[in-house]
């Protein structure tokens, strides 16, 4: 059994360490047996999405973020819609989760389009405005993520079922309807970095299981030792007051 | 907020304000140092500063031999060390914030500890000083001081949460300097493309430093690497050599803009591990073999940065060699202590590509590593831990690798990601450091990276045991 998983822009947009994800995803399957090919996925054309499994985006520099956009939407957009609807896997990080809803408009009111498959926008509210920076944790079902997150755009879902989790401390998607993240499909877009999936081995397995049932029909993956996640895990939780 | 420049002498009451703030100031250090608190050095600073905000700018347009602000992501402290031993020979002394307290309060403690309670430094005629500021404190010290010269060392991504965009971070200096007369001259490292074009457009004298050495040179371009894009067109820089980071020989395909011709460069690099380095100096004079004490090819930049303001100064390429060889590694950055048989470095860890500069040193050595790796989220080190994540810790598998600090179970998973086997984790420093120690045979060495409050106390630590003197103590 193998997996491919593609790192959509390592270069363009790697801001909050968000490779730490990558690597997460590669050594849990590893420790179970599990080939993994990582694939870096750098802007220009892309013929076939079709052999992926997961899909991985993170933040950028506005710079950089505004390169992966155009790049995104014009060039790769199509391809990846297709995947996508298909049932791709993709976790998509802060500036790459912007860039997976419908539109970002930026301080100045210039307005970035995203492709779309995530039902969320995203404005920033002006120059001047609070940034949201700090621990954050929330609830995805009955399991707690925990993160860091820090973004100045504020994000809001058409849908408010479409939210990944709810906020037990922190900002999420906008400091107001405390819902964190979107989700379409086997689509997860959220603002947690720190890096994310370390932290959280129970959405990493999960992310990992939609991946092997999809290609080759898994229906669950054999447990880690994660006795040091569970640490960070509950020290994430501490330093955030939850 | 106004950058036009404030006219000390002009605010009202200026006189008696700065008598009271230097007053306060002195008192205030008095008991700080009675208190043996650690965090005392900027205490005296921070009183003078509330209490009269333009006193810095008042006493540094005292210094007669001009001012050189040293700033940038990495290597400040070490440069600034390292000019400080090259300008400082004969009768001229030379200032020095020291101990890395680089925000305002931090040179304003330092030269308080000069100054008369009526305000004057008093110093000898040709004296200097030499002073590292964070790349936010130096916007706010130009506000008050024009120095004769402005060093910076590089710019890489750095604590997020406290510094924002390193882009952002240039343009706040681009702004800056263009407030600045001619009489400043900018010193910066050609290699660096952010730091580069802060000369281009620049009315002054500039100065550039660089590498020259194809044996440095890497295959590829780290990831980690964070502004390898055109500042003029924010195309994708074309690389003919990359040495670390973005540093290298770059450019833009665009427009033609390139690495700029630099003055001062480094040929033949012969790295030795942490005994130093040896390299040859090219001035636009002469050339010169030199020896550092600092270990690893960030520190021959360090030492070229170094050279070059020193050159603008009129010192000859003889003095140069002999300061950079002088100079015992700065505060925290390649400390070495000897302890029940054992040494111990302590290795300052606080960004990404500073990071695997030091974890690439650490490959340089043939024993099995002993490491302790120091995770902390204090102000000073960034709250967001994110960033270990774009470190190659992988170079550390087959290390025996312990973790402490504040964050210590965030570096555990770290390195159980990297395919080492993280064996004990402590957020207590003290006992960290014990344990570590603990498992090096007698005549081995343990290395501690650490982050910056980290660094400050595993320093504490030592010095309660007398292994290290104590930090005010090296004020000089
Ligand atoms: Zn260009």
């Amino acid at each position: 059994m193998k997996l491919v998983i593609g790192h959509l822009y390592p270069r363009l947009m790697n801001m909050y360490a968000d490779r730490g994800n990558v690597i997460c995803l590669a050594q849990r399957c590893r420790w179970r047996g599990i080939d993994v090919e990582v694939r870096n996925i750098h802007p220009g054309p892309l013929s076939d999405a079709a052999d992926l499994d997961m899909l991985l985006v993170g933040g950028g520099q506005d710079r950089e973020q505004l390169l992966a956009s155009q790049d995104l939407v014009e060039t790769k957009g199509h391809v990846l819609r297709d995947a996508l609807g298909d049932g791709l896997v993709a976790l998509a990080v802060c500036g790459g989760y912007q860039l997976f809803g419908e539109y970002y408009r930026d301080h100045t009111g210039v307005e970035l389009r995203g492709i779309g498959v995530l039902p969320a926008y995203t404005i920033h509210p002006g120059e001047g405005s609070q940034r949201c920076i700090g621990n954050v944790v929330t609830m995805w079902h009955e399991e707690k993520l925990v993160g860091f997150e820090n973004h100045g755009g504020r994000t809001y879902l058409n849908d408010p079922a479409a939210a990944l989790a709810t906020v037990a401390s922190g900002f999420g998607n906008n400091g107001k309807d405390r819902t964190e993240g979107a989700r379409w499909r086997n689509v997860y877009g959220t603002y947690l970095h720190g890096s994310l999936l370390p932290k959280n081995p129970a959405f990493a397995d999960h992310l990992i299981l939609q991946a092997l049932q999809r290609r080759f029909g898994v229906p669950s993956l054999p447990p880690l030792d994660d006795t040091l996640e569970a640490a960070a895990h509950d020290r994430a939780l501490k330093l955030a007051g939850a | 907020m106004s950058y036009e420049k404030v006219d000390v002498s002009r605010v009202r009451f200026a006189h008696l304000r700065r008598i009271l703030a230097i007053l306060a100031a002195k008192a205030a250090g008095a008991a700080s140092r009675r208190l043996q608190r650690g965090g005392g050095t900027a205490l005296p600073g921070l009183v003078a500063e509330h209490v009269a905000p333009t006193l810095l700018g008042f006493l540094l347009d005292q210094v007669p031999g001009g001012t050189i602000f040293v700033t940038g992501t990495n290597g400040k402290t070490t440069t600034a060390a390292l000019l400080r031993n090259i300008l400082a020979n004969g009768d001229r002394s030379v200032l020095h914030n020291a101990t890395g307290s680089n925000l305002t309060r931090g040179v304003l403690s330092m030269l308080l500890l000069h100054t008369t309670w009526r305000g004057e430094l008093g110093l000898a005629p040709a004296s200097m000083a030499v002073l590292e500021l964070d790349e936010a404190a130096i916007v706010q010290a130009l506000r008050q001081h024009w120095p004769s010269c402005i060093l910076v060392t590089n710019l890489f991504r750095d604590q997020l949460d406290r510094y924002g965009e390193v882009q952002t971070i240039a343009a706040g200096l681009r702004t800056a300097f263009s407030h600045l007369d001619s009489g400043t001259a900018l010193i910066l490292n050609g290699d660096d493309p952010l730091v580069a074009s802060l000369g281009d457009s620049y009315s002054g004298p500039v100065h550039y430093f660089g590498l020259d050495d194809p044996g440095m040179a890497r295959d590829d371009i780290e990831l980690a690497a964070d502004s390898h894009y055109c500042p003029h067109d924010a195309t994708p820089l074309t690389y003919a050599r990359a040495y670390y980071g973005h540093l290298g020989d770059y450019a833009c395909e665009q427009c033609g803009w390139q690495r700029p011709e630099r003055e001062v460069r480094a040929t033949e690099v012969a790295l030795e591990g942490f005994a130093g380095a040896e390299f040859t100096v090219s001035l636009p004079a002469a050339s010169q073999r030199v020896h550092l004490r600092v270990p690893g090819l960030y520190n021959v930049y360090n030492a070229l940065a170094a050279a070059a303001a020193a050159g603008h100064f009129g010192a000859t390429s003889e003095s140069i060699a002999q300061g950079l060889d002088d100079t015992n590694p700065a505060f925290g950055r390649a400390e070495v202590i000897e302890v029940g048989g054992r040494r111990a470095w302590l290795l300052l860890i606080k960004n990404p590509v500073g990071a695997n500069q030091v974890l690439r040193l650490l490959a340089t050595e043939d024993e099995p590593l002993h490491v302790l790796v120091l995770l902390q989220d204090r102000a000073a080190d960034g709250h967001d831990v994110s960033w270990i994540w774009d470190v190659d810790f992988e170079r550390l598998a087959s290390a025996s690798v312990i973790a402490g600090g504040r964050r210590a179970e965030d570096m555990t998973v770290r390195l159980k990601y990297a395919g080492a086997e993280p064996s004990a984790v402590s957020q207590e420093i003290a006992s960290a450091f014990d344990r570590a120690l603990a498992d090096v045979p007698s005549g081995g060495t343990l290395y501690v990276l650490a982050t910056y409050t980290g660094m400050l106390e595993m320093r504490r630590v030592w010095s309660k045991r007398g292994l290290v003197r104590r930090y005010w103590e090296d004020q000089t």
